[in-house]
């Protein structure tokens, strides 16, 4: 009866050139996010509860999920996790900060070589040497003689005692190409991170950009104090996969154990990691955001298809 | 089938004749804007464009697709003026191509009729003629000035002529118009004072209100200080009616190309039903707004606590637990209450509408094809581009061919016509205009989010079903509905897109069930033809 072509709808998704689609940045997803949990829950409970933010990319390779809750009636974010597969991962591991343990299945000494065509000097006392930052333990194999067990980097922990640890958790990159060849061989890579807010941590600044100018108001008017510490600490952890040679997947979360949300001067650290996977969503994958319980989310399985 | 390329030219000329008449109203401040694209479906990509309409275009819009006219606004706005000059510049001279009619408490029956002594001279029956409509009547434009001045009872017979059906006071009923290629067509423009400050005028009647399709709101379009220092530098007392040429020929065979041949596009269709759909209510007994008797226009006092139930039916309420209706919490200031759907009647206006809106628009693409070979980045009240370079490379994969300057030019305008549909924008655009007065939106609502601007608070009802709308397509739970709507989903899809509408989305629902139900007929239709056999 109706003469429709339904393959049409589809246009509506097809990528936009010409104009900066600003939405797709993470401030754009995250403030989109903001403006859904405001409409819905804000407006209707003095306390908002606590939800999930789903963006998953029209491929299913990557998800952007954005715990938000209410603090002053107004939206706040209180982690952020990415999950994607197959990623670049020499760009990924420039990223990474803190403290890193890699197991490896099957890495030889003799591999190492081969690998940044360098020997390595294997102390036999304890099975352990250390190329820069990065300390390799052996476990001996009858079979293949020394086998790479973990590797272990703790960066800043004597190069870097001066350093603020605002400075190492934000801007300090410890691993170097050698180390990324070497690691590229984990079969498992976990990065753990974290940082007291206030105090010699980060600075809670005085809201701006994503929160709004009300909630700057609400704080100068009750004598805001940006360098009172709020308490709280923010925490990071990645952990990155080999499940197949030379494919990589990553599952970044970060998070902050305070009540106030996060700080606005992690953002360009979330953006950091968000560059890693931000060409894999399109205009779909905001329109499409899912706004629901944690719960409701992983209970429908979406968050564990990737 | 396409619309023809000559049509197009012609309408392009047609509004350029417009602009050059009117060139002593000066206005220069936009109407309505909107982003197109050009389409390069092989790369997955459209190249994004801004087009804009001035009030002359709007103006254009409503001759062409024969759309009547209201401007309202205070007083020296240039209503008339403007409406004159467009008249004019469309139709020709004044008596020949248009006639004005002042509307005051003298106005009846005699303003539109004519007694002809002929047929008692010739003696012939009364019946034979004696009464008939005045000849302005059958002119091809007219307005209707002034028409809040008579009083209520008077309108009604004003409300036969803008219905361009009228009955003679023997009885006999006229359609009114001019005949031209085997249509009745007349271009009305109405005016109006409208507002508390202007004494001796009346509440424009409501349904004569509905029979205007066009609304402009001349207060909320003000000149800009550019036109005011045009006014005061180049301002003439009298107006000078240039033209002594009709275009109606032209007109009519612009109006009838695209009433047949500019279909919509799937995504347009969709949009138009979804703003039908905001009719539904899931506290309402019947499932729509309609059937609730609204409080100061709104539905609002029924969100609160819990549905009435009746029977086992259930309510279709799903929410998350909240205080009321889920619903009530999808639109910022709670919109859903406060806005109707767009009726039928309004929607067969929009579409039309909407029609000269993209016929326009391809007017528009051509100045920018044009434009960007030359490095013009920017028409004032016509387009603009970011990056020139960039968009002459999409125009390049968009027509397909390795071809520069003159032949790109072409090139992309002949693709750009051939393919030329009613698109989402065209329907935005116009829905400002035609649902001005007409969606159902609560006063009082109006006046406290938009500062009782109407035109801003359709727009914005615009903008968020927009929004609600892509996002339902971009969800997953419709990953398939391209199979489901061709007919080749599963049950499975069908029940997941149902119940992500229930829960989150029931206007979608609105909008995809009729093609649904449509796959299900004809498939019904062909068991019964195997049952008897074809």
């Amino acid at each position: 009866m109706f003469e429709t072509n339904f393959s049409r709808i589809s246009e509506l998704f097809f990528r936009e050139v010409g104009e900066k689609y600003d939405e797709l940045s993470l401030k754009g997803m995250i403030r989109f996010a903001f403006k859904k949990y405001e409409t819905a829950y804000l407006r209707a409970f003095s306390n908002g509860p606590i939800k999930r933010a789903f963006y998953a990319s029209d491929d299913q390779t990557a998800l952007l999920l954005l715990d938000v809750i209410s603090s002053n009636r107004l939206p706040d974010l209180t982690a952020l996790e990415i999950k994607a597969i197959d990623i670049d991962f020499s760009s990924v591991m420039k990223s990474l900060r803190g403290n890193l343990t890699a197991e490896f299945a099957g890495l030889e000494v003799s591999d190492i070589k081969k690998i940044i065509g360098e020997e390595t000097n294997l102390s036999q006392k304890d099975n352990y040497t250390q190329i820069g930052l990065l300390g390799l333990y052996f476990s001996p194999d009858p079979k293949r003689k020394n086998v790479v067990q973990r590797a272990i980097l703790n960066t800043g922990e004597k190069d870097d005692a001066s350093l603020k640890p605002r400075k190492l958790f934000l801007e300090k990159t410890a691993i170097d190409d050698s180390m990324i060849k070497i690691l590229s061989e984990a079969s498992r890579i976990v990065v753990s991170n974290s940082l007291p807010l206030g105090g010699n941590g980060i600075q809670v600044e005085r809201p701006q950009g994503i929160r709004s100018a009300f909630r700057s108001l609400y704080n100068l008017v009750h004598n805001y104090d940006p360098d009172k510490s709020p308490g709280g600490v923010i925490q990071e952890l990645s952990r990155i996969t080999q499940p197949e040679q030379g494919k990589y997947d990553l599952d970044y979360r970060i998070w902050v154990t305070s009540k106030e949300g996060m700080p606005e001067s992690i953002i360009p650290r979330l953006e950091e990691f968000f560059s890693k996977v931000s060409n894999r969503f399109t205009k779909k994958t905001f329109k499409g955001m899912k706004l629901k319980d944690p719960a409701e989310i992983y209970d429908s399985g979406e968050e564990r298809k990737i | 089938m396409s619309i023809r390329k000559d049509v197009v030219k012609k309408a392009h000329l047609l509004n350029r004749i417009l602009h050059e008449n009117s060139e002593q109203y000066f206005h220069s401040r936009p109407m309505a804007s909107s982003r197109s694209a050009i389409v390069i479906p092989e790369k997955k990509e459209k190249h994004l464009f801004n087009v804009s309409y001035d009030i002359k275009d709007l103006l254009s819009i409503a001759a062409l697709t024969q759309s009547s006219v209201l401007m309202t606004g205070g007083t020296d706005t240039g209503k008339t003026t403007l409406a004159r000059l467009a008249m004019n510049g469309l139709l020709g001279k004044e008596e020949e191509g248009w006639h004005r009619i002042d509307v005051d408490n003298d106005f009846g029956k005699d303003a539109y009729t004519d007694v002809n002594f002929g047929v008692i001279v010739d003696g012939k029956k009364q019946s034979d003629g004696l009464i008939q409509a005045s000849p302005y009547l059958f002119l091809p434009g007219l307005i209707a000035d002034e028409i809040n001045r008579a009083h209520p009872s008077i309108i009604n017979k004003l409300l036969h002529i803008m219905d361009k059906d009228i009955s003679l006071p023997n009885g006999e009923r006229v359609k009114i118009g001019c005949s031209v290629g085997g249509i009745k067509y007349q271009f009305q423009i109405a005016a109006i004072n409208e507002g508390a400050d202007y004494s001796g005028t009346f509440g424009i009647d409501r349904a004569l209100r509905r029979r205007t399709i066009i609304e402009i709101p001349m207060d909320i379009f003000p000149p800009t200080p550019f036109d005011r220092l045009c006014v005061q530098k180049y301002g003439r007392k009298e107006t000078v009616l240039k033209n002594s040429k009709s275009n109606i020929e032209d007109i009519v065979d612009i109006y009838k190309e695209i009433e047949s041949n500019l279909k919509l596009h799937t995504v347009a269709e969709m949009f138009t039903n979804y703003l039908a759909a905001f009719d539904f209510c899931s506290y309402s007994l019947s499932g729509e707004k309609g059937a609730v008797q609204s409080k100061n226009g709104s539905v609002r006092h029924i969100c609160a606590g819990k549905p009435i139930q009746i029977g086992d039916l259930p309510t279709g309420d799903e929410g998350d637990g909240g205080i009321g209706c889920f619903f009530l919490r999808t639109f910022e200031n709670e919109l859903c209450p406060y806005v109707r759907g767009i009726s039928s009647g309004i929607t067969k206006n929009l579409i039309a509408v909407s029609r000269g809106f993209a016929l326009l628009r391809a007017t528009k693409f051509v100045e920018l094809a044009d434009g960007v070979v030359n490095g013009e980045n920017k028409k004032a009240l016509s387009y603009s581009i970011n990056n020139p370079d960039e968009f002459r490379a999409s125009l390049k994969s968009y027509v397909g061919m390795p071809v520069e300057g003159r032949d790109l030019v072409n090139a992309a305008v002949d693709k750009y016509i051939t393919n030329l549909e009613v698109e989402l924008c065209d329907v935005e655009s116009a829905l400002g205009f035609v649902g001005y007065s007409k969606l159902g939106i609560s006063d009082p609502w109006v006046l406290k989010y938009y500062q009782g601007n109407r035109y801003e608070a359709v727009r914005n009802f615009s903008r968020v079903a927009r929004d609600k709308f892509e996002e339902g397509l971009a969800r997953t739970e419709l990953a398939n509905l391209e199979a489901v709507l061709s007919g080749q989903g599963s049950p499975n899809d069908i029940d997941n897109i149902r119940k992500y509408c229930n829960k989150e989305n029931p206007w979608l629902w609105r909008v995809l069930e009729p093609y649904v139900q449509n796959r299900e007929i004809n498939s019904e239709k062909d068991s019964i033809d195997a049952i008897y056999g074809s």
